[in-house]
């Protein structure tokens, strides 16, 4: 008999988890991954999205079950700060990034230190050169297209930035008519406007084929020309992982000398099973895993376990242009306007990326206009000219990590008998006076720039389903769950793969960047057992 | 991204107006009528307040089949709608939109329920529940349909978005 199920176990089947076991699999390692939602095939989430009566609820197609609930699962999360914590995540195997908008962007070195440079928020215990191979690592895994001569920073002078040692695995997709054409009014006004990094295939990449631009990269690429956390499972599972759908886990048993033996989990039906292996690796999102950590009292000596929780803080300017620009043709999201990204302000103001949607806007464009009471013969008319102007545009403000933002076990318990996660979130001044400084700005210029007539501004908080910072990473057991290894202070054979890490959130998404910090994460473990 | 780009954002702009329920009130306020229009009823309505893009008799079928299941109540005042317009010789839309009828807070608030159901592609009670019937085929792609893809039905191959400058500038 064996003396372990495997040697490393592996919770939560997301990209994080993903890439990990195709890691260890793929140097000969037994791995078995526990996923507590179901697996479902591509092309019934598809029949799900297109028999929605709601198709702007990109969550409505996957599943919510009592055992494995999701984003917009009702009274799963209680909150309890001032702002609601509209936290995303889907539990299925293959995880969140079913539906996304594949944006794949490195942080910037002064992101990750961004404590010793601006003297806020906190600094990552590894540099940007030291991560660097493995940002490489990760574009070609998840396969992501990109100019590799761009200025991502937005105040390199147009030069490379931040440096890469290889480029984008696929060239950057093509700029439809609507971001040429404002690219060329945001440059002549001195917004640095460039094309966004993606996960999708602008050639066939991976047994993926080449993105046909859809339009549905959220909630669901019909195709599968986008990068979602289910390839890595597959190509694991191929290799020799055992995948276990439907397998909640609840406890985490410690052994001597501090080391974690064993996981325990229920199944939909609440049966109890347990596992052993040399190493375990926790990629269950950044709400789940500080849960899981806190039911079994594990790695948790410097009580940051739950805390530090950050998203990027959304808020939007919705108008109509003068001329027509055409969104809704193509991917979902291309462009990004970068000004504001890095510089000496963010010692005072948040760092912050504005985007234009390029969603089909016939939904809400047809919604205003029955709402106005507009008919046939004028309808149609109205629903091109107003289609075809329609500007979405949607800033991200980088958050800083805050203790008291936290996730707590609830006394309430879900169907299966384990509590459910008790979120206290707010929004600081930093993050405040950013906002007042775009809306009072930056918002009426874009309107100048385009002729913009305003529909709306949500300046309510918006989730943009990039959670951060619950098992923070530091260079101090005391102020630190992991060290830059992603390895717990407490525990040397648990690791903590995933953006719950990261300890800057800078203001583009952070899935590249927990996607990086996992594979040299798995490349250690690897040579451990 | 997440949800707020979507979801959220739409609702900022539309209010979430409940089409049934303006007209559920408006009539209720009104008058009753005795008996509801049958699906070959919807089908004739639908044409004659919406255009020959709602010639599509297996759709007006499950569009019936939907008010009944949601709301039957709108099926009376369709035929309250119907009977009006056939009173007064309406049977287009440039017709209707131009007579008193259309004027009429209770006829008005009955096609633009109608007109709803069919452009979305549902009947709902509200923005969150109601039965879905079409999606591709829902009205409101088709005003657009020429340049920009009904999602999740492309059609134009890689880097379609790419060749349709000419064809945009053209107007």
């Amino acid at each position: 008999m064996a003396e372990y199920d495997a040697d490393v176990i592996v919770v939560g089947s997301g990209v994080m988890g993903g890439l990990t076991a195709y890691t260890l699999a793929l140097q000969g390692k037994s791995v078995i991954l526990l996923e507590a939602g179901p697996r479902v095939p591509r092309w019934k989430t598809v029949e799900r999205f297109r028999n929605l009566v709601d198709v702007t609820d990109y969550n409505a197609p996957y599943p919510d079950l009592d055992y494995a609930p999701r984003q917009g699962s009702v009274d799963y999360i209680q909150h309890t700060g001032p702002v609601k914590f509209g936290a995303g995540f889907l539990k299925l195997v293959g995880g969140t990034t079913w539906h996304w908008g594949g944006a794949t962007w490195r942080f910037l070195p002064h992101d990750m230190k961004l404590k010793s440079t601006y003297g806020v928020g906190r600094d990552f215990p590894i540099s940007y050169e030291e991560l660097e191979p493995f940002y490489g690592h990760a574009e070609r895994e998840i396969g992501v297209n990109g100019n590799s001569a761009y200025d991502e920073s937005g105040r390199n002078g147009g030069k490379t930035f931040p440096p890469r040692s290889t480029p984008y695995p696929m060239e950057a997709q093509t700029f439809n008519y609507m971001n040429k054409t404002m690219q060329q009014t945001l440059d002549g006004a001195s917004y640095w406007t460039i094309q966004e990094p993606n996960c999708r295939a602008s050639r066939p990449y991976a047994e993926r084929p080449t993105c046909v631009g859809n339009n549905n990269c959220m909630p669901i690429c019909p195709i599968g020309a986008q990068y979602s956390g289910d390839r890595h499972v597959t190509r694991a599972e191929k290799l020799g992982a055992k995948v276990i759908p439907g397998a909640v886990v609840y406890k985490i048993d410690k052994g001597p000398g501090g080391k974690i033996t064993a996981v325990h989990y229920l199944t939909p039906e609440g049966e109890t099973h347990q596992l052993t292996a040399k190493a375990f690796v926790m990629a269950a999102h950044a709400l789940e895993t500080p849960k899981i950590l806190l039911m079994s009292d594990v790695a948790n000596s410097s009580d940051q376990v739950g805390r530090n929780l950050m998203d990027h803080l959304g808020f939007n300017l919705i108008m109509t242009s003068k001329d027509a620009l055409w969104p809704g043709t193509g991917p979902v999201q291309q462009n990004a306007i970068l000004n504001d990204r890095d510089g000496p302000q963010r010692s005072h103001y948040a760092s912050l990326k504005h985007q234009v949607g390029n969603e089909a806007p016939n939904v809400p464009v047809a919604r205003y206009l029955l709402g106005k009471g507009v008919l046939q013969p004028q309808l149609d008319e109205q629903i091109r000219h107003m289609s075809a102007r329609w500007m979405n545009f949607n800033t991200n403000l980088e958050q800083l990590p805050d203790p008291v933002n936290r996730i707590k076990l609830s006394p309430k318990k879900d169907k299966l008998g384990l509590p459910k996660p008790d979120v206290y979130y707010s929004v600081g001044e930093y993050e405040a006076r950013t906002q007042a400084k775009v809306i009072n700005e930056t918002y009426p210029a874009f309107q100048r720039l385009f002729g913009g007539t305003v529909l709306s501004i949500v300046s309510d908080w918006q989730p943009q389903d990039h959670q951060m910072g619950t098992c923070i990473m530091g260079d101090d057991a005391r102020t630190s769950v992991v060290d830059k290894d992603c390895r717990s202070w407490d525990h040397s054979n648990l690791f903590i793969m995933g953006t719950q890490t990261l300890p800057a959130s800078s203001s583009v998404n952070p899935t590249l960047t927990g996607a990086a910090l996992t594979l040299r994460a798995a490349a250690i473990l690897a040579k451990e057992v | 991204m997440g949800e707020g780009i979507g979801r959220r954002a739409v609702l900022s702009v539309t209010l979430a107006v409940p089409f049934l329920a303006s007209t559920r009130m408006a009539f209720a306020q009104s008058q009753t009528g005795d008996s509801a229009i049958d699906a070959d009823g919807l089908h004739r309505l639908s044409i004659a307040v919406i255009g020959p893009r709602a010639d599509d008799r297996l759709l007006a079928q499950a569009y019936h089949a939907a008010f009944m299941e949601i709301e039957p109540s709108f099926l009376l005042r369709a035929a309250s709608l119907a009977a009006a317009m056939k009173t007064q010789n309406l049977s287009t839309p440039e017709a209707f939109s131009a007579s008193a009828l259309a004027q009429d807070p209770v006829q008005r608030a009955t096609a633009v329920g109608l007109t709803a159901a069919w452009y979305l592609g549902h009947v709902e009670h509200d923005v969150d529940h109601g039965q879905p019937v079409a999606f591709e085929k829902a009205l409101m792609w088709g005003p657009t349909s020429d340049i920009m893809v009904t999602p999740s039905y492309a059609r134009g191959g890689p880097d379609y978005w790419a060749r349709q400058t000419a064809q945009i500038e053209k107007g």
